[in-house]
């Protein structure tokens, strides 16, 4: 018996030994060897690849088309359009040199960069400019931005070859901050015309990062573009990003060293996280939760009862549960502080009165409720328990509402077809000026960010004179028109800012979460990223 | 009776029967014993520690783990127990049949249900899913598919030795009618090993629903599910570690018990150990 016990115990032992040995391999691929062949006196200190967990799997890279802050991220590294935001929340410039404004308001002249090039080696010329917004427009694409660049484009003419010249079809005040938008690329049209126009299949564009492969599913690998218009970047030879959807094992692939940086940190892990200084949390508050209603589905094309809803949300629930409490809550209209001259007035519109809802719903014609179905993610758990709040605040009136939860690409799929009762959606407003509420208001086609069916004359005539009108005095005004409206039809119900959280260790530099709504453009600063080796 | 006299003897089928009489009872009377409403948030007061008035402490919804806990059973049961039922009827008719016909259509018959364990469980449970989406209704058709094949080999193998035997050839020589004869003597000579069976599968089955409410595709949100329970309580180990715990020791308790009796039952049922056959 007692040999018996002795092998046992080694046995256990030895097959101990093995699974540790085993769990150590395999992990970083992050710890490179310092290179001593890079061309800057400071390369020697940076490691060579650094490992990024990333919370969704990109169903597609199309760069024309928004799937989600995770997916940019890839996206800014391997496209870059005529400008862009800068960490400091400042406009920079990228491809174009710089730009003028004639006094007509409608012709803006671009100069590009001599030594801009395309990933293929070939320059980038005015030629590919023109292509590429004509390509968003080309309906076969489907860019999340089609419906706005149709609305300010007359024409593009190519002056010479590194000289392209937009006339818009009138005034634009915000013309320049659609050109900073991560999806307002530059592609080469010689690439595309002999690529079937697929960019999905055939990535080529002119960021700091090439596609080096695409396991789907696992992991992204991008490499260093070495003629990328700005001399020394980017700082690291090659990022990894390794798809990884739960948030717990991400977090822990961040605290194991396997993952470098990580994105959508949640808020119970931030916070132990903050705690410990081998760490790095970036927060920037400019998020909000909102949920965008189908008006062309039964009850729902009543304003009434959209009103009902907003009553009856529990927001700061939701900012409890999905939150861990930090967040705020939205009663009014989601606006960044004195954006385009507001100041506060329907901060208050509604209020958390689930009585007033049950009126409204009464008024409506529903003293009984209805049944609906909200459409969340089960990708990323905060999604997943606002639909869950929502739910259990639309029950208190009555209303009967049915949960689904898909991952995440199934989410953006549907969600771009308007696929949906209510949508449970967390979102930026992708422009820092008013205008952004353009791309989500304004009646046309079903696209990722409107409230499929809703369509108003007025929104949509207060939206073309903010847009068009360049004084600012004026421009206030109208916006806050705009918003009284909104708020009235009520085609999104706005619950919460909420923070967008990156997590790096303490030894990665560079990165910046971008401040505000801007923190959906944060991938721009992976080519200042490093890791101290 | 002779046999309930030798259950009572074993101490592995008393043991479960300790463990699964308090679920059982819970599974039909949780709903009078919860203190709150399992889908009830009360958002003000997430994640607290157990007190008087949440004996378990509530979730990050603020919802009472011990109320969700003594909910969450039903579904784990529903699909087991029905499920298992499903494969047991169909399963046994199947081999029963292709076991008494014998030759080619037997085995052609047993061939054809063979296919079905091929398919990994978790996977042709999330291809089920994913064509025809979550819940109990199709996890308990996918529990039904998966376990039919198991029934079938046992009540095929059993009823080919069985066939054999004496008082079978009587009866046919008596001119009794096949389907007295497949359920009357067949049948009954071949319970003992499909009882074991089904505690088996009830096991693997409870296993299958929790698995899959974990990774989110089985039971959905609000509605509870010990498994689905578990999932969600991963986030918020360091925060409170009894929420993930309780739903796991449940679980784990459930499983083993419905093993034991397995066991026990295949001790009880041994033809070695028994007097008359």
């Amino acid at each position: 018996m007692k040999s018996k016990l002795w092998v046992k115990l080694a046995a256990g032992v030895l097959s101990a030994a093995m699974v540790i040995s085993m769990g150590g391999c395999g992990s970083s691929t992050s710890s490179g060897t310092a290179s001593g062949a890079g061309s800057s006196a400071a390369a020697a200190n940076k490691a060579d690849s650094l490992t990024i967990g990333l919370s969704a799997d990109p169903s597609t890279l199309e760069p024309m088309v928004q799937s989600g802050q995770a997916v940019r991220l890839i996206k800014m590294c391997m496209y870059r359009g005529l400008l862009a935001y800068e960490s400091d929340g400042s406009i920079g410039n990228e491809i174009a040199e710089s730009y003028e404004v004639a006094d007509d308001n409608v012709t803006y002249t671009f100069h590009i960069r001599p030594n801009a090039k395309f990933q293929d080696g070939s320059d980038i010329t005015a030629e590919d400019v023109k292509f590429s917004f004509e390509r968003q427009l080309d309906a076969s694409v489907s860019a999340t931005f089609r419906s706005d660049f149709a609305n300010m484009l007359d024409h593009i003419d190519v002056v010479d070859t590194k000289t392209v010249k937009f006339v818009l079809k009138q005034p634009c005040a915000p013309f320049i901050d659609y050109l900073t938008l991560p999806e307002a690329v530059i592609v080469s049209k010689a690439w595309c015309n002999s690529h079937n126009n697929d960019l999905n299949a055939n990535p080529m564009g002119s960021g700091p990062y090439t596609l080096g492969s695409w396991d789907k599913g696992r992991q992204i690998t991008l490499k260093a573009f070495d003629g990328f218009y700005k001399a020394g970047k980017p700082e690291t030879k090659e990022l990894d990003f390794v798809v990884t959807t739960d948030n717990t094992t991400r977090v822990n692939s961040l605290k194991s060293g396997e993952a470098d940086l990580i994105d959508y940190v949640g808020a119970n892990d931030a916070t132990a996280l903050e705690k410990d200084s081998n760490y790095t949390v970036d927060v920037s508050e400019g998020p909000f939760m909102c949920l965008q209603i189908n008006c062309t589905k039964g009850p729902l094309a009543d304003p009434k009862v959209r009103q009902a809803i907003a009553y009856a949300v529990n927001r700061q629930g939701v900012i409890d549960t999905a939150f861990m409490g930090r967040g705020t809550a939205m009663y009014g209209f989601p606006t960044i502080d004195g954006q385009n001259g507001y100041d506060g007035k329907y901060d208050n519109y509604f209020q958390y009165n689930p009585d007033k809802a049950k009126e409204l719903l009464k008024e409506a014609g529903y003293a009984n409720g209805f049944d609906v179905k909200i459409l969340s993610t089960s990708t990323y758990d905060f999604h997943k328990q606002t639909a869950l709040v929502v739910q259990d605040s639309l029950k208190a009136i009555g209303i009967n509402a049915e949960v689904e939860l898909p991952d995440w690409s199934t989410r953006i799929q549907r969600s771009n077809t308007g696929d949906y009762d209510i949508l449970v959606s967390g979102t930026a407003g992708n422009i820092v000026d008013m205008d952004w509420c353009t791309n989500y208001f304004q009646s046309g086609d079903t696209r990722m960010n409107s409230a499929p069916g809703f369509s108003d004359a007025t929104v949509d005539s207060l939206l073309k004179q903010g847009r068009e009108t360049l004084d600012s005095t004026k421009r206030a005004a109208i916006y806050d028109q705009f918003r009284e409206k909104i708020l009235e039809l009520s085609p999104f119900v706005f619950i919460n800012y909420r923070e967008q959280i990156f997590a790096t260790s303490a030894d990665v530099k560079g990165f910046v979460n971008l401040p505000g709504i801007l923190t959906y453009n944060s991938g721009i600063t992976l080519e200042d990223t490093y890791k101290a080796a | 009776m002779n046999t309930i006299k030798r259950c009572l003897q074993n101490k592995k089928f008393v043991f479960s029967l300790i463990i699964l009489l308090p679920m059982i009872f819970i599974a039909l009377f949780g709903s009078s014993i919860a203190p709150h409403d399992p889908l009830e948030m009360h958002t003000t007061n997430t994640l607290a520690a157990a007190s008087v008035q949440f004996p378990m402490g509530t979730d990050e919804y603020g919802r009472c783990i011990f109320s969700r806990l003594l909910y969450g059973i039903r579904p784990s049961l529903t699909v087991s127990l029905v499920g298992t039922l499903g494969a047991f009827l169909i399963g046994s008719f199947c081999g029963l049949v292709a076991g008494y016909i014998g030759g080619k259509a037997g085995n052609a018959i047993m061939r054809t249900v063979e296919t079905i364990l091929c398919f990994p469980a978790i996977l042709l449970a999330m291809m089920v899913v994913c064509l025809f989406g979550a819940g109990v209704r199709n996890l308990t058709i996918v529990v039904v598919i998966l376990y039919i094949p198991h029934f079938a080999r046992i009540a095929n193998s059993s009823t080919i030795k069985v066939k054999k035997m004496e008082y079978v050839e009587n009866d046919i020589s008596v001119g009794q009618t096949t389907p007295k004869i497949l359920i009357g003597t067949i049948f009954r000579n071949i319970f003992s090993p499909l009882i074991i069976q089904i505690s088996l599968t009830i096991s693997s089955a409870i296993l299958l629903e929790s698995g899959l409410s974990f990774l989110g595709l089985g039971v959905q949100p609000p509605e509870p599910s010990w498994g689905q329970m578990i999932g969600d309580a991963k986030a918020y180990l360091s925060v409170n570690m009894m929420y993930m715990l309780w739903p796991a020791l449940f679980l784990c308790l459930t499983i083993l018990a419905v093993n034991l009796m397995g066991d026990a039952l295949r001790d009880i049922f041994d033809p070695k150990l028994q007097d008359s056959f």
